[in-house]
């Protein structure tokens, strides 16, 4: 009987379960910031996943340096963050496809953008519906152990009147910091609890926020004024120079002078409490602070140039359009201002100009609002099914009762007789038609006249018959006779008081055999 | 508060901004300060939803960046009708199909109650919409529900099973009529037209992103067993 012998390899590892546990925590610093570090290690594994699959997606990962257009992706939506027109996610692909671009030594242009598609995708996790990363730690230090999800995203999309805009998470906005060893969820939180747990004066963290709203405040401002501006230089009139924008420029004045002087105290107080402080964490955090007021500071100065330059664009465009041509109400000539050019336009352009057109000589249009649910609706109703109507269906009667429409027996069997006399040889129908006028009354009940018509209409038939339906078959008597003759057209006339035309000579058709 | 026909004519001028899709509140302008007093002021948000409702709307919802959302409320006159959708020479077949597509894409941008409570942009793609559909069939046709959605979203599964889901046109590239990719573009085109999805050309071709608006709509429409079924089936396929 052979023993197999069991050798230990490298990875054998002792039984030790009836030790008493060893594990110690041997670094408490590192214990205490292992979370942290897990959650900023775990940050950078949407990327490197997205640079892991990208061969599945045939994107080559030695033409295209992946994680730098992941960085520079998040850089983008980061710059784009705090002002009024955030970069849209059309943006954004264009943007990184245009580094890809410079990549890329083939210049192959749908390379670039399918790589910044599958960068941004990647980013925004569109494999998981543009859900959150989640990630699991467990924490073996706590009894009983347990395991935490961390779910965070790197990228999302908002809705906007032009677009889905980008907005980087607390999360990208520390990736894009690079490292900040602080809580990772949230950096301005972060922030405010370092201070106030480190810093004497609790108002930085106050003076922060404060900056921050004024900050989307002057912002907004600034949009305005752009707009002011902007619509001012292509028509003097847009804006309300008299009173509305001077009022305009004047809050914005007053706003910057306030905000400027603030900024520069919060930036004083907070610098020097960084050059009394000895914690890092709390230099790093503050000075963090100090860049995010400096770059407030750079909006409001901003947006006071915007508002000491606003009244030089008024003066300018007043200048510039005293001299241009009136405009003049006239006729349009459709064919050479409108339809020409459309022509000549792209399908986009044309498209715009032709819509802008329609809907002002249309008129007044009622818009329609989506209602899903009752667009849900409409669409699976059932068909709409025909009600059958009720109505008694007509009695055919007795089947044996005579047809009213029908010649009456005697007529037939008197007509039967007077063609028979086309079987023995050709005979015109002024013969035909006579005997039957000469046939006695009596006879035919007095159905002299349907006599002679029956008598007519056979002859007719007989020059033009209808010709048979497959299937049928001619019934017994008059038909059968009716179908056994043929009548030709002759060059006399016929003129009896109820028939009169072309002579017709009636004969038998001859036996096919 | 008294009101006064100054905030009446406010409050109607709000709701028309709720009716032009391309209206965009900013922080300055007229839409976005009406916005902000319908946020802040009861009594104004209160003469707004009155208004609405008298014209046969409801606001929805007013996101910041959308603005205010209304949908109408049964027999409006801004309802809209089959024959304002693009495809109005659309068969019976067709129609079931749609109404199914049009469950499916809020069913696969929302399959949890809670994704109706994020404003996050969710962007769809034709061909993954498309595979969705044909992977919830089974689920959709096992579906027992009486109600005449159900019963019809049953048919339209089958129908949806039976068609190709691409056919190529004669001439120019993109699916022909009569195939499932070509059904679920033209929905996402209603969208588009009403405002609740975007083309996202820069993400593919037939890429839309579904804007704000359409979320709010999804959480107005009251469901169904179609509906939980093709739910059930996306948020499977999640954990897949």
């Amino acid at each position: 009987m052979a023993v197999h012998e069991h050798h230990p390899d490298l990875f054998t590892v002792e039984d030790a379960s009836s030790e008493p546990s060893t594990i110690e925590i041997r670094s408490p610093a590192g214990d205490a910031s292992v979370r942290a570090r897990w959650r900023a290690l775990v940050l950078t594994d949407p990327v490197a996943r997205l640079v892991r699959n990208a061969g599945h997606a045939g994107i080559d990962d030695d033409v295209f340096d992946l994680r730098q257009l992941a960085l520079a992706a998040i850089d983008v939506a980061v710059a784009s963050m705090g002002f009024a027109r955030q970069i849209t996610l059309a943006q954004l692909v264009d943007t990184v496809a245009g580094l890809a671009r410079l990549m890329d030594g083939r210049e192959d242009s749908a390379a670039a953008v399918e790589t910044a598609r599958w960068v941004v995708r990647g980013l925004l996790n569109d494999a998981e519906n543009q859900g959150k990363f989640v990630y699991v730690f467990h924490d073996i230090r706590s009894t009983p152990h347990r395991r935490e999800e961390y779910a965070f995203r790197l990228l999302s999309l908002q809705d906007s009147p032009s677009g889905a805009v980008v907005q980087a998470s607390p999360q990208a906005v520390m990736l894009y910091l690079n490292g900040l060893n602080l809580d990772v969820d949230d950096a301005e939180e972060a922030l405010s609890v370092v201070l106030r747990r480190q810093l004497d004066d609790r108002r930085f963290e106050a003076a922060g926020r404060t900056a921050e709203t004024a900050e989307r405040a002057s912002v907004a401002m600034a949009a305005t004024l752009a707009d002011i501006i902007e619509s001012t230089r292509r028509d003097v009139r847009s804006a309300d120079w008299l009173v509305d924008v001077p009022a305009r420029l004047a809050r914005a004045r007053k706003h910057v002078k306030a905000r400027i002087e603030a900024d520069g105290q919060v930036i004083g107080h907070v610098m020097s409490g960084i050059d009394a402080e000895s914690d890092a964490a709390v230099r790093r955090a503050s000075g963090d602070l100090v860049e995010t007021l400096q770059r407030i500071r750079d909006v409001h100065l901003d947006l006071a140039s915007r508002a000491a330059g606003a009244r030089e664009v008024l003066q300018q465009a007043q200048l510039r359009q005293v001299f241009s041509r009136p405009v003049r109400l006239r006729l349009l000539n459709v064919e050479r201002e409108l339809f020409e050019p459309i022509l000549t336009m792209t399908t986009a352009d044309a498209q715009a100009v032709g819509e802008a057109f329609t809907d002002r000589i249309l008129g007044f249009r009622l818009p329609r609002v989506l209602h899903l649910g009752d667009l849900v609706d409409t669409l699976l109703a059932s068909t709409r099914q025909v009600t059958p109507v009720g109505y008694a269906p007509e009695d055919p009667g007795n089947a044996d009762e005579a047809d009213a429409q029908a010649y009456p027996p005697k007529v037939i069997a008197a007509a039967t007789k007077i063609l028979r006399q086309a079987e023995h040889g050709p005979v015109p129908l002024t013969q035909l038609v006579d005997a039957a006028t000469a046939v006695d009354p009596d006879e035919v009940d007095g159905a002299v006249e349907d006599l002679i018509e029956l008598v007519t209409l056979a002859a007719l038939w007989a020059y033009a018959p209808d010709l048979p339906e497959p299937g049928d078959s001619p019934s017994a008597g008059i038909d059968t006779l009716i179908a056994a003759l043929e009548a030709e057209r002759t060059a006399h006339t016929i003129d009896r008081p109820m028939v009169w035309g072309n002579q017709l000579m009636i004969s038998a058709i001859e036996a096919a055999s | 508060m008294s009101i006064s026909l100054e905030d009446v004519r406010r409050a109607a001028e709000l709701v028309t901004f709720g009716l032009r899709h391309g209206a965009r509140p900013t922080d300055g302008n007229p839409y976005g300060l009406l916005l902000h007093r319908y946020r802040t002021e009861a009594a104004f948000s209160e003469l707004v939803e009155v208004l609405a409702s008298g014209l046969g709307l409801a606001v929805l919802g007013t996101p910041a960046r959308t603005g205010i959302v209304v949908t109408t409320q049964p027999g409006s006159v801004f309802a809209t009708r089959t024959s304002d959708l693009r495809s109005t020479n659309m068969g019976p077949d067709d129609k079931l199909v749609a109404g199914l597509v049009t469950l499916a894409i809020a069913a696969y941008a929302f399959p949890h109650p809670r994704d109706l409570d994020s404003t996050d942009v969710k962007i769809v793609e034709v061909v993954n919409l498309d595979a969705f559909i044909r992977s919830a069939i089974a689920r959709v046709a096992a579906t027992t529900g009486e109600d005449g959605n159900d019963a019809q979203a049953r048919r339209a599964a089958d129908l949806y099973d039976r068609m190709s889901a691409f056919l190529p046109k004669a001439n120019q590239a993109g699916p022909a009529k009569g195939c499932t990719q070509w059904a679920i573009g033209e929905v996402l085109g209603w969208l588009v037209d009403r405002g609740a999805a975007r083309p996202a050309p820069t993400m593919g071709a037939t890429t839309y992103q579904l804007t704000d608006r359409f979320r709010l709509l999804v959480a107005d429409v009251g469901g169904g067993e179609a509906l939980e079924a093709l739910r059930t089936a996306r948020r499977e396929s999640e954990t897949n």
